[in-house]
């Protein structure tokens, strides 16, 4: 067979993402394209459905990448939309949207499949012809999901879905519970590259040398739990300790804002391209989410040796068990707190934890093992 | 009480109101509670000359119409833009109808010489009918009552710096709810000092019944008669619903076994749903009991034992003068005047800094655990609410405030 007939042959891939922000999505998403092959690659054309840092990076790693909405500010169209919406004509502010997509996207070739990356790119779906046949990878819980698809069209959505990928066993059984065919679903768990580790150290300066740090990560709100953060911090001051707690991922907004730089014990620190030379100086690193299917952060700390505390979610029991973190039985931030003073007052123990969730990872979330997996499946489902 | 000098004017007048009220909605929270309260005062006192103007109705429109004339502005143009100025303020952008266009919708209300916004959030409507007044008859003076803090006031107020300072220097007289609101209103709006009154909030008294006292008991601690630990307070991440979740898991290992209240909030709302969702995850489903907005909070203040409040912004809220003056004890973050409440009867070891839940949940161990010692703080409270803070007692400087 030649090369030409070959490329030929090739499936055209779509793969819909909500934005190109560094938050854990859009990172998996880069994370998959960067474990395979570059004919694998080639295939591969991004919609985003608005921008973000990520852009670059993953025009060098597709055929294209088109981004529907630009990220600075809604567009006219999207506007003109949601104004209708507001006003009670729902429908018209859909065909709006959905003319200016289609538009958009009449220049790419024609999808074999397409493959909706985070329910929040769902609405992509939506305009893209109903004989394309639909992969949708799964990285919600209930309430992320229930925002990003209408609990009332999520049967249809997953009836629609030739396949259903989970990010872990929870996000798996809510699909299920959801509508989707249990013969449809199919566990892929998040993944990491497991890079060699780079010398540790804060090069931004943003952490002072000799202080010791609780360390998170994350956009911050309700979901991640950030609000918990003072907690903490306001405990470790009742107990004299000199213990830091800081979030990387910038300050919370809406009305968490305001309560920032109020008396506030937390050091909020700006989102970095590489979190990990400030992260690895967490002595531990929290994971104090309501609601985290399986958070990238929560494997790379492990591929940095760190000792988590985590509340339990999504597939975060399964990830710490057997000494490998510590995880609470419920959401129960009396039992957070005190795991965090236990971690920091035995280094050993830290050390121990850190080690062993190192070698989970290591032999569980190796990117260039599930990657070509993950893409195995996309192909698998394109037509022709 | 001595008659103001705008009183006599008032009673003159026969063509018109001398005082145009404009409230953002009839909804059964802070402002317009409060707001209602003053009219109901103005009413008993024989003032009238008084209309009230809404952006939208709720469930306080009757009340309302009780007391002064009410009109909701329901025009599909005005709402259209109301709406539009939101979803344009929330996305960035500055899409607004022009001001010609919104009168259309203002035609039916008479004109007035005095316009009193009730919140931030009714400036808009409030200057535009100050301006159609200023054009056609006289120069009318625009209030601006600030029951808001900082959260709010960004999202209400005008994305764009220019309109929101024009929007801003067309006030003549702000009063503000709390110390906390006039300190944003000098530092962070840039507001000069001498264009700013503070003017804490007030209520009316309640006189729940002992029967729906009885009832509203029962339905909160159950027949094991557990005690209550009740937040007041729509339902939003301003009033910190997530945190009082996490309050309760603290303090479900407390023998007492006590059982968390959130009286407010609409069921199948995304926080409401939130809110059942932290309950499973802390496996609190029978240990705190969730209530959506009620008619009548009072009967359920004065059958609680604790009453907290979780919110991380609140300028001066009337849920804890009224459990104040229900005599119950009272414990909250530093989150606007809740503090000032506290600290006035010398209790600020029950005022926490923002998000410090286990100091929050110590504070109501303590009270838990000493009953002599909840029923002192209530009843200093209660003195200080019912001595200082009722409508009797801050209206008439409302009222003077509001006429010039």
């Amino acid at each position: 067979m030649s090369q030409r007939s070959s490329q030929a042959q090739a499936p055209t891939i779509w793969i819909a993402v909500h934005d190109l922000s560094r938050t854990g999505v859009p990172v998996l998403l880069v994370t998959l394209l960067q474990a395979i092959s570059p004919q694998q690659r080639a295939c591969v054309h991004v919609i985003a459905i608005s921008g973000g840092p990520l852009l670059s990076e993953l025009r060098s790693l597709c055929a294209t990448v088109t981004v529907v909405e630009p990220n600075e500010h809604r567009s006219v169209s999207e506007v003109a939309s949601l104004g209708l919406r507001t006003l009670g004509m729902a429908s018209a502010g859909d065909l709006v949207r959905h003319t200016v997509w289609r538009a958009k996207l009449a220049r790419r070739p024609k999808p074999d499949v397409l493959v909706v990356h985070g329910a929040g790119a769902w609405p992509v779906a939506e305009v893209v012809g109903s004989a394309v046949p639909v992969v949708l990878h799964l990285q919600e819980l209930d309430t992320a999901l229930d925002r990003s698809i209408p609990r009332n069209t999520q049967a249809a959505a997953f009836q629609r879905a030739r396949a259903v990928i989970a990010v872990s066993g929870p996000v798996a059984a809510l699909a299920q519970r959801r509508g989707a065919q249990g013969n449809k679903i199919l566990t892929i768990p998040g993944c990491v590259q497991l890079l060699p580790q780079r010398a540790t150290g804060d090069s931004t300066g943003l952490l002072n040398g000799s202080e010791r740090w609780v360390l998170g990560a994350g956009t911050p709100g309700w979901r991640k739990g950030t609000d918990r953060l003072a907690a903490v911090a306001h405990e470790l001051v009742r107990a004299k300790s000199s213990v830091q707690v800081g979030w990387l991922g910038g300050q919370p907004n809406g009305p968490d804002a305001a309560a920032v730089g109020r008396a506030d014990p937390v050091t909020w620190i700006p989102e970095q391209a590489d979190p990990w030379p400030l992260l690895s100086r967490a002595d531990v690193f929290v994971l104090p989410s309501r609601e985290d299917p399986l958070p990238l952060v929560a494997l790379e700390a492990g591929v940095h040796r760190r000792a988590v505390v985590a509340m339990p979610t999504g597939g975060l029991p399964e990830l710490f068990a057997d000494g490998r973190g510590m995880v609470g039985s419920s959401q129960d931030l009396r039992w957070f707190v005190g795991a965090v003073q236990q971690i920091l007052n035995s280094p050993a123990l830290a050390g121990e934890m850190g080690e062993r969730l190192h070698d989970y990872v290591r032999t569980h979330h190796d990117a260039d093992v599930i990657a070509p997996a993950w893409f195995d499946v996309l192909s698998e489902h394109a037509q022709g | 009480m001595p008659r103001l000098l705008i009183d006599s004017v008032v009673h003159r007048v026969s063509t018109g109101p001398t005082v145009t009220f404009v409230g953002h909605d009839a909804s059964r929270t802070g402002a317009p509670v409060m707001l209602c309260s003053l009219l109901r005062w103005l009413q008993g006192e024989g003032i009238g000359g008084v209309q009230l103007v809404l952006l939208s109705g709720g469930p306080l429109l009757d009340d309302y119409c009780a007391v002064a004339p009410t009109q909701v502005l329901d025009s599909r143009i005005l709402a259209g833009s109301a709406s539009l100025s939101t979803v344009s303020n929330s996305l960035g952008h500055l899409v607004a109808l022009p001001s010609s266009v919104l009168g259309i919708g203002l035609r039916r209300v008479t004109e007035s010489p005095i316009l009193v916004a009730n919140t931030l959030a009714s400036l808009e409507m409030a200057r535009l009918l100050a301006v159609r007044a200023s054009t056609n008859t006289m120069s009318a003076r625009l209030v601006c009552h600030v029951h808001e803090l900082d959260g709010v006031a960004e999202r209400v107020l005008p994305a764009s710096r220019t309109n929101r300072r024009s929007l801003l220097d067309s006030v003549d007289r702000f009063v503000a709810a709390s110390q906390a609101v006039a300190e944003m209103l000098l530092d962070r709006l840039g507001i000069a000092a001498q264009h700013v009154t503070i003017i804490e909030e007030f209520i009316e008294k309640p006189h729940p019944s002992l029967q729906a006292v009885a009832a509203a008991r029962k339905q909160m601690s159950g027949e094991a008669n557990r005690p209550v630990i009740l937040n007041v307070g729509a339902m939003s991440h301003r009033k910190g619903p997530e945190r009082f979740v996490d309050l309760m898991s603290t303090l479900a290992d407390h023998p007492s076994s006590p059982r968390g209240v959130w009286l407010g909030g609409e069921p199948g709302s995304s926080v409401w749903l939130e809110m059942e969702h932290d309950l499973a995850g802390a496996g609190l489903e029978d240990s705190v009991l969730l209530l959506p907005n009620m008619d009548d909070s009072a009967r359920y203040l004065a059958a609680a034992d604790l009453v907290v409040s979780t919110a991380i912004e609140d300028p001066y809220p009337l849920a804890i003068l009224e459990a104040g003056a229900a005599g119950k004890p009272v414990v909250g973050f530093e989150s606007g005047g809740v503090g000032d409440m506290l600290r006035a009867v010398g209790h600020s070891e029950l005022v926490l800094p923002i998000g410090d839940t286990l100091g929050m949940s110590a504070a109501i161990v303590k009270l838990l655990e000493n009953p002599k010692s909840r029923g002192l703080v209530g009843s200093e409270l209660a003195d200080w609410v019912t001595t200082t803070h009722l409508v009797e007692h801050m209206a008439p400087a409302l009222w003077k405030v509001v006429t010039g």
